[in-house]
This record gives structure tokens, sequence and C-alpha cells, in this order.
């Protein structure tokens, strides 16, 4: 849905995309977590924005994206986001939009739809059991049935990993700024002097 | 429902417990998005992010709509996390 619109308030913007042919198929590609690609060309309205750039973006980094208004910087995150801009797959993404879309969706809803996986799991399940409810139906039961299969097999991997406690120390101000600083050890040895920790250090000042 | 059983340690919990954590009480939580000011609107996108916690995280001036009191905790709060995934988040700014 997100996805959509995005694209589509690029195409109403008349962006252009194109960037070094990749082999979609090479286990290289396929098992990046980095972004590599050679050359990238984008061109809005006739003007080009990038031409024949490099993009590097390697795993584990933070980067700032710094340029005058209007120089392309939300296009190239935009063009990622929507696909335009191919990164390998093994890369999942989220793109924080700087207008936030509104609607009807409860706020928890809002949260639990980013994973798009198992979100299609629960519409699906709402579905099945609203037609269910007029009448036992085997096809669609065994259909429900691997529907849960599949949201288990979501949790045994994915949402074991819950790192939540960072959050706790949003009420605790002494013990954040301590492991803040700490945290700003961590970086302090990282060769990129752009480090995200590093610009908010002086923000927290 | 059969999904809200294996829910009740998952996904759900997870996610108000994000929310919770960015200021949202109970009752707020479950108002519609389009009921919340932009500053709040913000909360919940970064929600998301640290919800699902991708590879690629792509922040497109997330502290638009923020006061500088709420900035700074977000700030320090949204990068603390991206610290504890170290290796596994790219953050922009």
């Amino acid at each position: 849905m997100l996805e959509a619109s995005v694209k589509a308030s690029l195409e109403g913007a008349q962006f252009a995309c194109s960037q070094t042919a990749i082999d979609e198929k090479d286990p290289m590609w396929m098992n990046s977590l980095d972004i590599n690609i050679p050359s990238i060309t984008i061109s809005a309205y006739n003007k080009n924005l990038f031409t024949d750039a490099p993009l590097t973006i390697a795993h584990g980094r933070h980067y700032g994206l710094v340029g005058p208004n209007g120089k392309g910087k939300s296009t190239l995150l935009k063009m990622i986001a929507s696909g335009s801009l191919k990164i390998p797959p093994r890369i999942d993404k989220l793109y924080v939009e700087q207008e936030v879309h509104a609607d009807e969706t409860p706020a928890v809803e809002a949260v639990l739809m980013a994973d798009k996986v198992r979100w299609a799991l629960i519409v699906e399940e709402r579905t099945l059991l609203a037609e269910l409810a007029s009448g036992p139906n085997e096809a669609l039961d065994a259909r429900l049935a691997t529907v849960y299969e599949e949201v288990l097999t979501l949790y045994s991997t994915f949402f074991k990993k819950i790192h939540i406690k960072p959050l706790y120390f949003i009420f605790y101000p002494r013990l954040q700024q301590r492991l803040f600083l700490l945290h700003f050890d961590n970086h302090s040895f990282s060769d990129n002097p752009f480090s995200a920790s590093l610009l908010t250090f002086s923000f927290y000042q | 429902m059969k999904m809200a059983a294996i829910d009740a340690e998952g996904a759900e919990p997870k996610a108000r417990r994000i929310l919770f954590g960015l200021g949202f009480d109970s009752e707020m939580q479950d108002r519609p998005t389009r009921e919340f000011s932009g500053g709040w609107r913000m909360r919940i996108s970064l929600a998301r992010a640290l919800f699902i916690e991708p590879t690629l995280l792509m922040l497109d001036e997330p502290t638009n709509h923020l006061g500088s009191k709420t900035l700074l905790k977000l700030m320090s709060n949204c990068l603390f996390v991206s610290s504890f995934s170290e290796g596994e988040t790219n953050c922009k700014l």
C-alpha cells in the first residue's frame, strides 16, 4: 500500500531512474547485505538529479544524506523504497516519509502493518473466518490451518528476537545518558566521522 | 480466535510496548492515526521502524514535526536501538 503510494507520487512527478545492469540470479547479488551499484542515473522533469553516480551503502553503517533543497535526497530514498532502484533482495527496507500517511487505522494496527508478511496472514485469517461463519467448509478450514502454521513459523524465526529493552530508558534519563555515552564510545573507533551517534552527541550537549 | 492466542507473546504486545515507550497510553494506541498531530504521526512511523527492525532503514527528515524536547528523546532512543542491532541496521537521517 505504502509502496504503491510512493510509486504513484514518483510517476506523477515524472521521475526516471536507471542503474547498472544487474544479474538478479547472481548469488553474490542475491545474498548481499551491502548495496553496491556502480552507476545510477535519476532524473526528474528532464533535469538530471544523479548522473552516472555510484551508490555504496555498507551494511551496519549509519549514513547522513546532506544536500540543498531539490537535489534529490528524498527522491533517492523514494526510488529505493518503491523498488524503482533495485537493491539486493535480502535487504528488507523501511522508508519513513516526511509527511506521514494517516487514516482510520488505529495506531497499533499501523505499527503491525509494517510487517507486511504477517499482516497479509492476519487479513487472510479475517476473511477466512468471515466466510466460515456462514457455514462449514473443508477447503477453507484447510487454508486456515496453513495460515496458522505460517504464522507459527514466523514466530519461531522472527519474533523471538525482541529488542524492546532500550525503549524503557526513555523513563530513566540518568541511566539513559550513561548508556548513551557507552554507545558513543562504541562508535568513537568508527572511521566514519559522520556516524549518526557522533551527530547526536553534539545535539545532546 | 486462534491468531490472538498465537499472538499472546508476540507481535501485538510488542507493537504496544513500543508505542507505550514512545508516549502512547493504551487509549491512544487504538485511536485512528488521522486524529494525531504531525509529531505523533511521526512517532507512529518510528514505532513501525522499531517494530520490524529492517536491514535498511531510511528516515526522511524524521525530526521535522517534532519539538526540541521530543526530538532529543527520540533521537537518543532511535539511535540507541540502532546501536543495539549493530551490524543489522543501516540508518539514514
